[in-house]
Protein backbone atom coordinates (compact mmCIF):
# COMPACT_ATOMS: atom_id res chain seq x y z
CA UNK A 1 0.00 0.00 0.00
CA UNK A 2 2.85 2.33 0.89
CA UNK A 3 4.37 1.59 -2.46
CA UNK A 4 1.13 2.43 -4.29
CA UNK A 5 0.91 5.65 -2.34
CA UNK A 6 4.48 6.62 -3.26
CA UNK A 7 3.90 5.85 -6.94
CA UNK A 8 0.70 7.89 -7.06
CA UNK A 9 2.40 10.80 -5.28
CA UNK A 10 5.37 10.76 -7.66
CA UNK A 11 3.09 10.54 -10.68
CA UNK A 12 1.10 13.57 -9.53
CA UNK A 13 4.21 15.57 -8.77
CA UNK A 14 5.71 14.65 -12.11
CA UNK A 15 2.59 15.49 -14.07
CA UNK A 16 1.92 18.80 -12.36
CA UNK A 17 5.47 20.00 -11.87
CA UNK A 18 6.93 19.16 -15.24
CA UNK A 19 7.55 22.31 -17.27
CA UNK A 20 6.12 22.41 -20.75
CA UNK A 21 8.55 21.32 -23.40
CA UNK A 22 9.62 24.33 -25.44
CA UNK A 23 9.93 25.17 -29.06
CA UNK A 24 9.34 23.54 -32.39
CA UNK A 25 11.90 21.37 -34.08
CA UNK A 26 14.85 23.36 -35.38
CA UNK A 27 14.09 22.26 -38.92
CA UNK A 28 10.77 24.12 -38.78
CA UNK A 29 12.31 27.32 -37.42
CA UNK A 30 13.77 28.45 -40.74
CA UNK A 31 10.47 28.04 -42.57
CA UNK A 32 8.48 29.65 -39.76
CA UNK A 33 10.83 32.63 -39.65
CA UNK A 34 10.72 33.08 -43.41
CA UNK A 35 6.99 32.91 -43.98
CA UNK A 36 5.40 34.38 -40.85
CA UNK A 37 3.63 37.64 -41.67
CA UNK A 38 4.78 40.58 -39.57
CA UNK A 39 2.94 43.89 -39.21
CA UNK A 40 4.88 47.05 -39.85
CA UNK A 41 3.95 49.97 -37.63
CA UNK A 42 2.39 51.79 -40.61
CA UNK A 43 -0.13 48.98 -41.06
CA UNK A 44 1.54 47.16 -43.95
CA UNK A 45 2.83 43.61 -43.60
CA UNK A 46 6.09 41.95 -44.49
CA UNK A 47 8.00 38.70 -44.03
CA UNK A 48 11.62 38.04 -43.24
CA UNK A 49 11.85 36.22 -46.57
CA UNK A 50 11.29 39.58 -48.26
CA UNK A 51 14.70 40.62 -46.96
CA UNK A 52 16.50 37.53 -48.18
CA UNK A 53 19.80 38.47 -49.73
CA UNK A 54 20.68 40.63 -46.74
CA UNK A 55 22.29 39.50 -43.54
CA UNK A 56 19.58 39.98 -40.92
CA UNK A 57 19.84 40.63 -37.22
CA UNK A 58 16.38 39.82 -35.86
CA UNK A 59 15.75 41.14 -32.37
CA UNK A 60 12.73 40.19 -30.26
CA UNK A 61 11.96 43.02 -27.84
CA UNK A 62 9.18 44.60 -25.81
CA UNK A 63 8.64 48.09 -24.46
CA UNK A 64 8.18 46.58 -20.97
CA UNK A 65 11.60 44.92 -21.10
CA UNK A 66 14.33 47.12 -19.59
CA UNK A 67 17.31 45.31 -21.18
CA UNK A 68 15.60 45.64 -24.57
CA UNK A 69 15.24 49.39 -24.12
CA UNK A 70 18.92 49.55 -23.25
CA UNK A 71 19.96 47.46 -26.24
CA UNK A 72 17.85 48.94 -29.03
CA UNK A 73 19.83 52.19 -29.53
CA UNK A 74 22.93 50.07 -30.29
CA UNK A 75 20.97 47.96 -32.78
CA UNK A 76 19.64 51.17 -34.34
CA UNK A 77 23.21 52.42 -34.70
CA UNK A 78 24.23 49.15 -36.36
CA UNK A 79 21.31 49.40 -38.75
CA UNK A 80 22.43 52.90 -39.80
CA UNK A 81 26.05 51.77 -40.17
CA UNK A 82 25.08 48.81 -42.32
CA UNK A 83 22.64 50.66 -44.58
CA UNK A 84 23.38 49.84 -48.22
CA UNK A 85 26.03 47.28 -47.23
CA UNK A 86 23.85 44.18 -47.29
CA UNK A 87 22.90 43.88 -43.65
CA UNK A 88 20.06 45.21 -41.56
CA UNK A 89 18.38 44.93 -38.19
CA UNK A 90 14.71 44.01 -37.83
CA UNK A 91 13.21 44.54 -34.39
CA UNK A 92 10.14 42.44 -33.63
CA UNK A 93 7.97 43.89 -30.88
CA UNK A 94 6.16 41.35 -28.74
CA UNK A 95 4.09 43.95 -26.91
CA UNK A 96 0.40 43.16 -26.70
CA UNK A 97 -0.39 46.57 -28.12
CA UNK A 98 1.40 47.89 -31.22
CA UNK A 99 0.84 51.45 -29.99
CA UNK A 100 3.27 50.84 -27.12
CA UNK A 101 5.97 49.84 -29.60
CA UNK A 102 5.20 52.87 -31.77
CA UNK A 103 5.30 55.23 -28.80
CA UNK A 104 8.61 53.81 -27.66
CA UNK A 105 10.17 54.12 -31.12
CA UNK A 106 8.99 57.71 -31.43
CA UNK A 107 10.25 58.62 -27.96
CA UNK A 108 13.66 57.10 -28.64
CA UNK A 109 13.78 58.45 -32.21
CA UNK A 110 14.91 55.09 -33.56
CA UNK A 111 14.96 54.50 -37.30
CA UNK A 112 15.45 50.75 -37.65
CA UNK A 113 12.72 48.57 -39.12
CA UNK A 114 10.25 47.68 -36.38
CA UNK A 115 7.48 45.15 -36.81
CA UNK A 116 4.80 44.25 -34.32
CA UNK A 117 3.96 40.61 -33.79
CA UNK A 118 2.66 40.34 -30.24
CA UNK A 119 3.46 37.60 -27.74
CA UNK A 120 1.54 34.91 -29.61
CA UNK A 121 3.23 35.15 -32.98
CA UNK A 122 6.77 34.18 -33.85
CA UNK A 123 7.84 34.44 -30.22
CA UNK A 124 5.47 31.63 -29.31
CA UNK A 125 6.07 29.63 -32.48
CA UNK A 126 9.81 29.64 -31.78
CA UNK A 127 9.28 29.55 -28.02
CA UNK A 128 12.00 32.13 -27.53
CA UNK A 129 13.90 31.44 -24.30
CA UNK A 130 14.54 35.05 -23.24
CA UNK A 131 13.50 38.62 -23.95
CA UNK A 132 15.42 40.16 -25.61
CA UNK A 133 16.42 37.38 -27.98
CA UNK A 134 18.50 38.04 -31.05
CA UNK A 135 18.99 35.87 -34.11
CA UNK A 136 21.56 36.25 -36.85
CA UNK A 137 20.31 35.07 -40.23
CA UNK A 138 22.59 34.63 -43.21
CA UNK A 139 21.63 35.76 -46.70
CA UNK A 140 19.71 32.56 -47.31
CA UNK A 141 17.65 32.85 -44.14
CA UNK A 142 19.52 30.27 -42.08
CA UNK A 143 19.87 30.98 -38.37
CA UNK A 144 23.61 30.97 -37.78
CA UNK A 145 23.82 32.53 -34.34
CA UNK A 146 21.61 33.51 -31.42
CA UNK A 147 22.07 35.74 -28.39
CA UNK A 148 20.00 35.11 -25.27
CA UNK A 149 19.45 38.28 -23.32
CA UNK A 150 21.49 41.42 -23.75
CA UNK A 151 24.95 40.51 -22.44
CA UNK A 152 27.17 43.20 -23.91
CA UNK A 153 30.01 40.88 -24.90
CA UNK A 154 27.72 38.54 -26.81
CA UNK A 155 25.84 41.33 -28.55
CA UNK A 156 29.11 43.00 -29.56
CA UNK A 157 30.44 39.68 -30.85
CA UNK A 158 27.29 39.33 -32.97
CA UNK A 159 27.92 42.77 -34.46
CA UNK A 160 31.50 41.81 -35.29
CA UNK A 161 30.28 38.64 -36.96
CA UNK A 162 27.97 40.67 -39.20
CA UNK A 163 30.84 43.01 -40.08
CA UNK A 164 32.89 39.97 -41.05
CA UNK A 165 30.08 38.69 -43.24
CA UNK A 166 29.73 42.08 -44.91
CA UNK A 167 33.47 42.26 -45.49
CA UNK A 168 33.59 38.72 -46.87
CA UNK A 169 30.86 39.50 -49.34
CA UNK A 170 32.63 42.69 -50.38
CA UNK A 171 35.79 40.72 -51.05
CA UNK A 172 33.99 38.32 -53.40
CA UNK A 173 31.84 40.48 -55.70
CA UNK A 174 32.00 37.86 -58.49
CA UNK A 175 30.09 35.35 -56.37
CA UNK A 176 27.25 37.69 -55.54
CA UNK A 177 25.00 36.58 -58.38
CA UNK A 178 22.40 34.05 -57.34
CA UNK A 179 22.68 34.77 -53.60
CA UNK A 180 24.64 31.55 -53.23
CA UNK A 181 27.79 33.22 -52.04
CA UNK A 182 26.62 33.95 -48.49
CA UNK A 183 29.57 33.54 -46.21
CA UNK A 184 29.38 32.28 -42.66
CA UNK B 1 -4.34 7.22 8.96
CA UNK B 2 -4.65 6.11 5.36
CA UNK B 3 -7.45 8.54 4.71
CA UNK B 4 -5.48 11.49 6.05
CA UNK B 5 -2.56 10.51 3.89
CA UNK B 6 -4.73 10.60 0.75
CA UNK B 7 -6.20 13.90 1.85
CA UNK B 8 -2.66 15.27 2.01
CA UNK B 9 -2.05 14.12 -1.56
CA UNK B 10 -5.31 15.70 -2.68
CA UNK B 11 -4.45 18.96 -0.95
CA UNK B 12 -0.96 19.00 -2.39
CA UNK B 13 -2.33 18.34 -5.85
CA UNK B 14 -4.77 21.21 -5.50
CA UNK B 15 -1.95 23.51 -4.46
CA UNK B 16 0.31 22.49 -7.32
CA UNK B 17 -2.48 22.87 -9.86
CA UNK B 18 -2.13 26.60 -9.29
CA UNK B 19 1.45 26.59 -10.59
CA UNK B 20 2.11 27.58 -14.18
CA UNK B 21 5.19 28.07 -16.27
CA UNK B 22 5.25 31.61 -17.64
CA UNK B 23 7.31 31.93 -20.78
CA UNK B 24 9.48 35.05 -21.19
CA UNK B 25 7.24 36.50 -23.91
CA UNK B 26 4.16 36.19 -21.67
CA UNK B 27 5.46 38.48 -18.95
CA UNK B 28 4.00 41.80 -20.06
CA UNK B 29 1.44 41.90 -17.27
CA UNK B 30 3.95 40.64 -14.71
CA UNK B 31 6.34 43.42 -15.78
CA UNK B 32 3.69 46.06 -15.11
CA UNK B 33 4.90 48.52 -12.43
CA UNK B 34 1.75 47.76 -10.43
CA UNK B 35 3.17 44.29 -9.79
CA UNK B 36 6.17 45.56 -7.86
CA UNK B 37 5.94 45.39 -4.10
CA UNK B 38 7.24 48.93 -3.75
CA UNK B 39 5.01 50.44 -6.43
CA UNK B 40 3.45 53.80 -5.78
CA UNK B 41 0.55 53.54 -3.34
CA UNK B 42 -1.48 56.13 -5.24
CA UNK B 43 -1.12 54.05 -8.41
CA UNK B 44 -2.23 50.94 -6.56
CA UNK B 45 -5.23 52.78 -5.16
CA UNK B 46 -6.16 54.05 -8.62
CA UNK B 47 -5.91 50.52 -9.96
CA UNK B 48 -8.36 49.02 -7.50
CA UNK B 49 -10.63 52.05 -7.77
CA UNK B 50 -10.80 51.55 -11.54
CA UNK B 51 -11.50 47.86 -11.04
CA UNK B 52 -14.24 48.57 -8.49
CA UNK B 53 -15.91 51.30 -10.51
CA UNK B 54 -15.54 49.55 -13.84
CA UNK B 55 -13.97 52.58 -15.45
CA UNK B 56 -10.48 53.41 -16.60
CA UNK B 57 -8.83 56.77 -16.95
CA UNK B 58 -10.31 60.12 -16.16
CA UNK B 59 -8.62 60.20 -12.77
CA UNK B 60 -9.51 63.48 -11.12
CA UNK B 61 -12.29 64.17 -13.58
CA UNK B 62 -15.80 62.99 -14.26
CA UNK B 63 -16.63 59.36 -14.97
CA UNK B 64 -18.43 56.75 -13.05
CA UNK B 65 -18.58 53.26 -14.46
CA UNK B 66 -21.53 53.82 -16.76
CA UNK B 67 -19.31 53.46 -19.80
CA UNK B 68 -19.93 57.06 -20.85
CA UNK B 69 -17.18 59.64 -21.12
Amino acid sequence: MKRTFAIVLLAILGAVGAPAAGGPAASNARETLATHRLSLLDGKTTTLAAHRGDVLVVNFWASWCAPCRHELPLLDQWNSDWAGRGARVIAISIDNDARKAKRFMDDMELSLTVVHDGPNGLARSLDIPTVPYTLLLDREGNVIDTVRGSAEAEVTALGRKVETMIAARGAKPVQEAGMAGGSR
Amino acid sequence: MKRSRWLWVLGLTQLLMGCATVRPYEKENLADPIMTISSDEALRELKWLEAREGSTGGAGGAGGGCGCK
